[in-house]
């Protein structure tokens, strides 16, 4: 080693002779102990003489016989350079020094024996120049990969592969390392060392901790991240055939709940990020797509143009949403265009979608029998015929159908000069389970990139979509028609009133004969402008100004030949609603590298204005049913209507990321967020956060490096807002309520809403301690993160006495607290160069509790809130059974008989009064897990995902005899008491069975609603590239995906998942599908 | 350092740069209304006055502007003229008593907030009106300060109006007077002894009466005699007959107030008597020639602010269901008055109270029997179906020999009210009517008069009083010697059956237990002490979260 050091002074000092080099320029110091045989071989003694020989051929001839490697930089011309020169007993390298000098070039030695040869003049930002070019493949499978991101490191410059995974870039130091970087896959760091060609196999991994992560307002590495951020692979994005991106991140996130809430051709889904922090106030994350705050339906964004998802759920990462990060934000990233030739992708699938059934409806027979014994004597002439005929309704079945679903995505993307582009277009055809419920979207995104001058980039996120849901499927009376009663007469004739002697019911499939109309059309575009100051390195500037202007037209008309249109002459609804909306971001960044400290910095402040109206038409009293709506001028009466909604939200941040060696993270997040729904003292609402990490592997002192390829402890702890209310929530007002005198209207007015000028926002405070791992070389890999929130200033809706005369008011009241834990673990079971299986599973669990509500300690019953309860509880009494014949005595003393149901006496004061209702479960799930296994063997490739919900306790109404008086309607079949059959299941068919029927819908069977869902199955098959290359195509994948397949519960209702239960039913679906690309 | 002074400059710059925009987070709502930008002005006031008549005429409407659950069911249901005909809703309550008259029960909780939501909007105009200064109270051809006392007038009559049926219903409420506001929400509500709430029913009424003008100067609008009536009777319930004969004497005396003794109107020429006329659509309103009429409800079809009546629906026995040799013969038709749903009816009692020749009796006031028509005779409905036996033109009798009993319920073939037929013309299916209808008349104070005079032992005026009705209504005159309590509310029950709140009269006169358990075979055997008030609703005790509200005596335990 001394002696080594002792060469480098040496040769140090030669070059100093040479009045055009400096110390830094040619520095052969190294920490590596491999470059010593390179100083070595710079210091052996030569013997050479050139005679005017080229000067390549020299160096050539300087460096065989010795492990240097020449490097040119690829300008350097030296082809007309000829040199003359003998030397005798001089090192190699003096003679080098001298050749160099003479051709006015210059060298380094790198650390891997490369002489890297440049030009004197060139300027040292210059550096050398290097043309590289590679091929980055799958490790396993040696396919080709598209789209793999080549990212010089330090430096913003990079590119990606071509469909044949072949990339070529121009590097400005070829002593450079190529961060290789693909979704899915780990990551590679790959130190140039001056070669022209660099393949690389890349390992497959579905959770890469080196991945860059989309954070608020920029990106990071993920192992630099101390918040909870998680990402949805890819394989979710892009193996399923989701319709929407909520069903791509159900179950494959830890701690976000997506429940499916209503079924059909368009199914909408709520999504909650680590439990139910707010009671009244929304708990929907905030989604941000493409840098923008999308208000937009969650549908019209196409999953096929989804680069990727994150979840920002802790206080830090979340904190630059600042006022609205409370219930986390999902930030939804579109794909964008990759250098080199343009890449065509097709995928397309079609879908069959059954009913997965309804609960079991009494048939005719066993409704006449039912009606017969609850209410003698009360069965109708039309009833008495249907039943005598034999002539029964299944209703149900009337509803649904077999429905189908096609897409079809076509995509084109590539670049060329300094312009990168995405363009594509998706269809989406629906027709649902429910007869006449359909739903078609048409999207359009177009991603421009372009790089104006080097210092300017300016760019678009486009996306166009129109929807299309007209069309109304029968009304959800039909699940509950009369089984004696029919549609049709007996000529096959529509029948208004399909129970002449009731005609309280109308036809419940009459909806389907209504002209509908429902069309959406909806613009979306984010540009921006970027700007790298030329004069301060690392300093950014980005401005986006995002715009989503949408356009909704409804239209319904009820003709004559339907008892609804019939009753009223005729009947219409139309309504046109715009909305606009706008955000202008201002975003500074800083960052910089000085020694092992690393700075980023972002600063943001945005304006954010978002503004509806409409206005609408409700028009009766027909003179025909021709024009439809179209004739509402000749109507008897038409009421126009109008709307008028707008906020702003102005909001400044600053963001501050610190590390250090790449061991200690820092991250303090700060934003101040003003909002105009709020009293005017309460606008302005500041928002901290301070988060820790610890890259604990990293340190010399780790003992388990071997075991470790990660270990990340980390702490963030901070405030965010829920501003929760909308617009005008502050204002007392009057609300129209009209009156007639001399059959004239008058213009009346009612106090309707209590203002409240103090009404701010509501705040979360969460600690978050979490530890990233990966162990075994990142074999297996996940996180784990327990969390504590607290919510402050609820914003409550909450009930207060009629005596006010009117009975809610919004306040900021109260406090909860929530408190989990969450899991996520990727483990690759198996790799083998055929067969792969990898487990991806998440978990977690909430514990949700009401604090405090009004300071006093007090619960609320009216609005059954009680502290040290979860938020939303069942709170009612409980049906403990049934009275049995031998208890005939003791039920007499409660009012009832054999028979009867049995309330449970909680108070156990010998009576069933207010007291004795208690909390029967809550309503929000505790636990919920997702497990994806991925098989694949060679060409084939099977993902099973299983999803399960637990610990939720919900009201079944099916389960309630709500046939109305008189039995004119249908109810599910039940395991009735009889004296034969003594159950405790269900109380008798009586109409006093049930102590408090009689107001038709009481709640008294709560169920629990838990369930494990096998949610999907994909089976795929890529052909083999030799294949595909003959077809002209760089990838062809077939695929059949099974849906919603099998569901294990205890409930009884329609479905566990589901909020209506009399409703459209889940569908089953089989999914073919098909991938190509070009 | 240089990282330091980057970063200040950063936030210095957008704090700034946020502070021009601030404006822009105050909210300016182009289109809400509150009480400070419509209490401004005399019309502005005027649509307060139109709200509050739109929240009251709900009592003949069904809750939450549904087509069902008649609210006036509540004060006539359960008593010795109007029986449960149905196993649902309020109907069942009043046919069981017992555990079904709980705090929980959603119509007990509807009314209750119902009639506040009243007195909110009340109070509201009657505060705004008080205390600002700034009013322009000019118009309508008075001065200012008639216009603000006719005003405040009118909303403390309604005011009164609504205390009214709280005291009767609950007895103790907690007295509000003053307009809602978000920084004044109360969760020590007190239960104000219903003596002083009745004190400030007649307070209202008296500054009321002294401000409203014998004529409404809108249709719809409760006049002078109203809010006198209504004090004649208050000064009933407090015990004080001479009061109470002091202002049914001021209603009498109005020369404008006549009751109606002759035929008039648009059914003048049809079959009929003067009592009927008054109920006849197009014959309902003062202007229109019922001298008799203190306030008339306005409803309307096809235009907006109509609203809905139910009473007919509510009330109507389904005849379309009525069965005679296998065969349900009767179509819906406007002249049957449409779609009904009976489910409060007549007791046989209340029949059994008329003579034949009753004008009160008569065909075009109660329904007792239907003649069977063709398709002509029905059109644009279909020809009846004719059972076995019979031909058009025959006639099916109602049979109300017998009362009506859980086990029989419900009964369709029932006589039923006609004061208030009347459907959709262009819809036979209907079950919503949309004519005018009298609230209030005459010949209701001259029974409350004849109800003071029997108090202060004066029967023979009392007989004359009530001879004035009996004349009209084509029966023979009684006597001093025929007048005791019972025999009063026996003619009440003839003049004002569906039409008075006869849950009140007789919880006022000290005779519901009784009579309803002597002539209500549908729950009259029900009910006890307990009944004679409702439970406070469960949300009014349970939002009461700083003081115990309690509930009426031997509910709950």
């Amino acid at each position: 080693m001394w002696l080594s050091n002792m060469a480098v002074a040496q040769l140090v000092s030669s070059s100093l002779e040479l009045p055009d080099y400096t110390e830094n320029e040619v520095s052969y110091i190294s920490d590596n102990n491999s470059s010593d045989i390179y100083l070595d071989a710079m210091m052996e003694q030569i013997n050479l003489k050139f005679a005017n020989v080229p000067v390549k051929e020299a160096l050539s001839a300087l460096t065989e016989g010795s492990d240097l490697n020449l490097v040119y930089n690829n300008k350097l011309e030296v082809e007309n350079n000829f040199i003359t020169a003998n030397f005798n007993q001089v090192s190699r390298a003096d003679a080098l020094i001298e050749v160099l000098y003479e051709a006015g070039l210059k060298h380094q030695l790198s650390s891997r024996g490369n002489l890297l040869i440049t030009s004197v003049k060139a300027l040292s930002s210059d550096a050398v120049i290097l043309d590289i070019e590679g091929q980055i493949t799958d490790a396993e499978s040696g396919e080709p990969l598209v789209g793999v991101s080549i990212l010089v490191e330090g430096t913003n410059q990079g590119t990606t592969t071509d469909i044949d995974g072949f990339y070529s870039m121009t590097v400005p130091d070829p002593e450079a390392v190529l961060i290789i970087s693909y979704v899915g896959y780990l990551r590679q760091e790959i130190p140039i060392d001056g070669q022209n060609v660099i393949n690389v196999a890349l390992d497959p991994d579905a959770y890469s901790l080196e991945e860059m992560v989309v954070v608020g307002y920029g990106t990071q590495r993920r192992s630099d991240i101390t918040g909870s951020v998680a990402s949805v692979s890819r394989e979710r994005l892009e193996m399923l055939p989701n319709v929407n991106i909520s069903q791509a991140i159900q179950g494959s996130v830890p701690g976000v709940m997506v429940q499916t809430s209503t079924a059909g051709a368009a199914p909408s889904e709520v999504l909650m990020v680590r439990g139910r922090n707010s009671i009244t106030a929304s708990n929907a994350p905030l989604i941000v797509v493409d840098g923008i705050p999308y208000n937009g339906q969650i549908n019209d964004i196409n999953p096929n143009d989804v680069e990727s998802i994150e979840v920002l759920k802790d206080a830090s990462s979340a904190a630059i949403y600042g006022s609205r990060g409370s219930n986390g934000v999902i930030l939804v990233t579109t794909k964008e265009g990759d250098d080199g030739s343009p890449t065509v992708a097709y995928d397309g699938h079609y879908s069959t979608q059954r009913s997965n059934g309804y609960p079991d409806l009494m048939s005719g027979e066993e409704f006449y029998n039912f009606k017969n014994q609850r209410e003698p004597g009360m069965i109708t002439p039309t009833e008495q015929a249907a039943y005598d005929a034999g002539n029964f309704t299944d209703w149900t079945d009337m509803a649904t159908r077999i429905g189908t679903s096609h897409q079809h995505n076509l995509s084109v993307s590539g670049g060329f000069q300094n312009t990168n582009y995405y363009i594509s277009g998706g269809l989406l055809d629906v027709r649902g389970i429910a007869v006449n419920d359909n739903f078609q979207r048409l999207t359009n995104r177009i991603n421009i990139d372009t790089e104006v001058m080097n210092w300017l980039t300016i760019g678009t996120r486009t996306q166009l979509s129109y929807d299309d849901q007209s069309g109304q499927p029968p009304s959800s009376g039909i699940h509950r028609m009369n089984p004696l009663s029919s549609p049709y007469d007996a000529e096959g004739t529509f029948q208004m009133y399909p129970w002449p002697e009731d005609t309280y019911f109308e036809n419940p499939l009459e909806n389907t004969l209504f002209d509908d109309l429902d069309e959406s059309f909806q613009l979306l575009t984010n540009n921006y402008l970027i700007v790298d100051f030329p004069f301060i390195t690392g300093l950014n500037y980005r401005i986006n100004t995002g715009v989503s202007r949408n356009l909704r037209d409804t239209g319904e008309y009820m003709n004559q030949s339907t008892a609804t249109g019939f009753e009223e002459g005729g009947l219409a609804n139309t309504r046109r609603t715009r909305g606009n909306n706008v955000v202008i971001d201002n975003i500074l960044s800083y960052s910089t590298d000085i020694g092992v400290h690393n700075i980023n910095s972002t600063a943001v402040y945005s304006y954010e204005q978002n503004k509806s109206t409409s206005n609408g038409l409700n028009s009766r009293g027909f003179p025909h049913d021709f024009l439809s709506w179209y004739s509402a001028p000749q109507a008897a009466v038409n009421s126009p209507s109008f709307s008028y909604n707008e906020t702003v939200l102005i909001s400044q941040a600053l963001r501050l990321n610190y590390a250090y060696d790449n061991r200690y993270l820092l991250t303090v997040t700060g934003r101040r967020d003003g909002f105009s729904g709020f009293g005017s003292g309460k606008k302005w609402g500041v928002f901290p956060s301070l988060a820790i990490g610890w890259n604990m592997a990293n340190e010399d002192f780790f003992p388990a490096k071997d075991l470790f390829s990660q270990f990340k402890p980390r702490i963030s702890y901070g405030t965010s807002g829920n501003q929760g209310v909308g617009a005008y929530e502050t204002i007392s007002r009057l609300g129209a309520n009209d009156i007639v005198a001399n059959k004239e209207t008058q213009p009346g007015y009612i106090p309707s809403v209590l203002g409240q000028d103090e009404l701010g926002w509501e705040s979360s405070t969460t600690l978050n301690l979490g530890i990233d791992f990966g162990l075994l070389d990142d074999r297996f890999s996940g996180d784990i993160n327990f969390y504590h929130t607290n919510t402050e200033d609820l914003l409550l809706n909450r009930t207060i006495s009629p005596v006010h005369g009117i009975t809610s008011i919004t306040q900021n009241i109260g406090e909860t607290e929530n408190r989990g834990i969450e899991f996520s673990l990727l483990s690759r079971n198996v790799v083998a160069d055929n067969f792969r299986w990898t487990t991806s599973t998440n978990f977690s669990y909430v514990k949700n509790e009401i604090v405090d509500l009004y300071g006093d300690g007090l619960d609320d019953v009216a609005n059954a809130w009680f502290i040290g309860q979860p938020i939303r509880v069942n709170y009612n009494y409980e049906m403990e059974g049934v009275w049995q014949s031998d208890e005939a005595s003791e039920a007499t003393l409660w009012g009832a008989q054999p028979g009867y149901m049995k309330v449970r006496d909680v108070s156990e004061d010998g009576q069933i009064n207010t007291d004795d209702r208690t909390i029967i479960g809550q309503q929000d799930p505790k636990a919920l897990w997702g497990m994806t296994n991925s098989f694949s063997f060679q060409n084939f490739n099977l993902d099973i995902f299983v999803h399960g919900v637990h610990g939720v306790t919900k009201a079944n109404v099916l389960m309630v005899d709500d046939v109305y008086p008189g039995v004119r309607r249908n109810t599910v079949k039940k395991n009735w008491w009889t004296p034969e059959n003594p159950t405790n299941d269900f109380y008798m068919n009586d109409i006093n069975a049930h102590p408090f029927q009689g107001d038709e819908s009481e709640d008294m069977f709560y169920e629990n609603a838990s369930f494990v869902r096998v949610k999907d199955i994909s089976l795929s098959y890529d052909l083999p590239r030799n294949v595909v290359g003959n077809m002209g195509l760089s990838r062809f994948r077939l695929y059949v995906t099974g849906r919603n397949l099998l569901t294990f519960t205890e409930w009884n209702g329609l479905d566990p998942e589901l909020d209506e239960q009399r409703a459209t039913p889940l569908q089953r679906e089989f999914v073919f599908g098909v991938n190509v690309g070009f | 350092m240089k990282i330091f002074k980057i970063s200040t400059l950063l936030l210095v710059t957008t704090l700034l740069a946020g502070c021009d925009l601030t404006d822009s987070l105050e909210e300016k709502p182009p289109h809400l209304i509150s009480s400070e930008t419509l209490y401004t002005s005399h019309s502005g006031f005027q649509t307060g006055l139109n709200g509050l008549y739109s929240l009251v005429r709900q009592e003949r409407e069904g809750e939450n502007s549904s087509p069902n659950q008649l609210r006036f069911e509540l004060s006539i249901t359960g008593t010795d003229n109007m029986v449960s005909n149905r196993e649902d809703r309020f109907s069942i309550l009043s046919s069981e008593w017992g555990s079904r008259n709980n705090s929980e029960n959603v119509h007990l909780k509807s009314h209750f907030e119902w009639l506040y939501e009243i007195v909110n909007a009340a109070n509201t105009i009657i505060n705004q009106a008080e205390d600002k200064d700034n009013v322009d109270w000019s118009g309508s051809g008075f001065t200012p300060e008639e216009n603000k006392n006719r005003v405040i007038g009118e909303a403390r009559a309604i005011r009164a109006w609504a205390y009214r049926h709280l005291t009767y219903m609950w007895g103790d409420v907690p007295l509000n007077l003053e307009e809602s506001l978000g920084s004044t929400i109360k969760t020590d509500w007190s239960r104000t002894p219903v003596a002083d709430v009745r004190k400030q029913i007649i307070s209202d009424l008296t500054f009321a009466q002294q401000h409203l003008p014998i004529e409404p100067t809108m249709r719809g609008k409760i006049s002078k005699g109203a809010a006198q009536h209504y004090l004649a009777e208050m000064y009933l319930v407090e015990d004080k007959p001479d009061s109470a004969l002091f202002w049914a004497n001021e209603v009498i005396n109005t020369p404008e107030y006549q009751l109606v003794t002759d035929r008039y109107g648009v059914s003048q020429d049809q079959p009929g008597n003067p009592f009927s006329d008054m109920f006849q659509d197009g014959n309902s309103n003062r202007q229109e020639g019922n001298t008799e009429a203190l306030w008339v409800w306005q409803w309307a079809p096809g235009i907006s602010g109509r609203g809905t009546a139910i009473m007919r629906r509510w009330h109507g026995s389904e005849y379309q269901q009525i069965t005679v040799g296998g065969v349900t013969p009767l179509q819906l038709t406007v002249e049957r008055g449409g779609r009904p749903q009976a489910r409060v009816s007549f007791t046989k009692f209340a029949m059994d109270q008329y003579d034949p020749e009753d004008y009160r009796s008569s065909d075009q006031v109660i329904r007792k029997y239907f003649i069977l028509k063709d398709a002509e005779g029905n059109a644009p409905v279909p020809a009846d179906n004719l059972p076995p036996g019979y031909a058009y033109g025959d006639t099916l009798w109602l049979d109300w020999s017998h009362d009506i009993t859980k086990d029989i319920v419900p009964v369709r073939d029932w006589p039923y009210s006609r004061k208030f037929d009347g459907t959709n013309p262009d819809n036979p299916g209907d079950g919503r009517s949309y004519q005018d209808q009298v609230y209030l008349r005459l010949a209701d104070t001259y029974l409350l008069k004849a109800e003071a005079e029997h108090l202060l032992s004066l029967n023979g005026d009392a007989a004359s009083t009530i001879n004035h009705l009996r004349r009209r209504a084509n029966v023979s005159e009684v006597g001093a010697g025929d007048i005791d309590i019972d025999f009063i509310l026996d003619e009440r029950s003839r003049e004002l059956l569906f039409e008075e709140h006869r849950r009140y009269t007789l919880l006022r006169t000290g005779k519901w237990l009784e009579r309803t358990r002597m002539y209500n075979m549908n729950g009259g055997q029900h009910i006890t002490e307990r009944d004679k008030l409702f439970p406070i609703p469960q949300n009014v005790i349970d939002a009461n979260l700083t003081e115990e509200m309690p509930q009426n005596p031997l509910y709950n335990d």
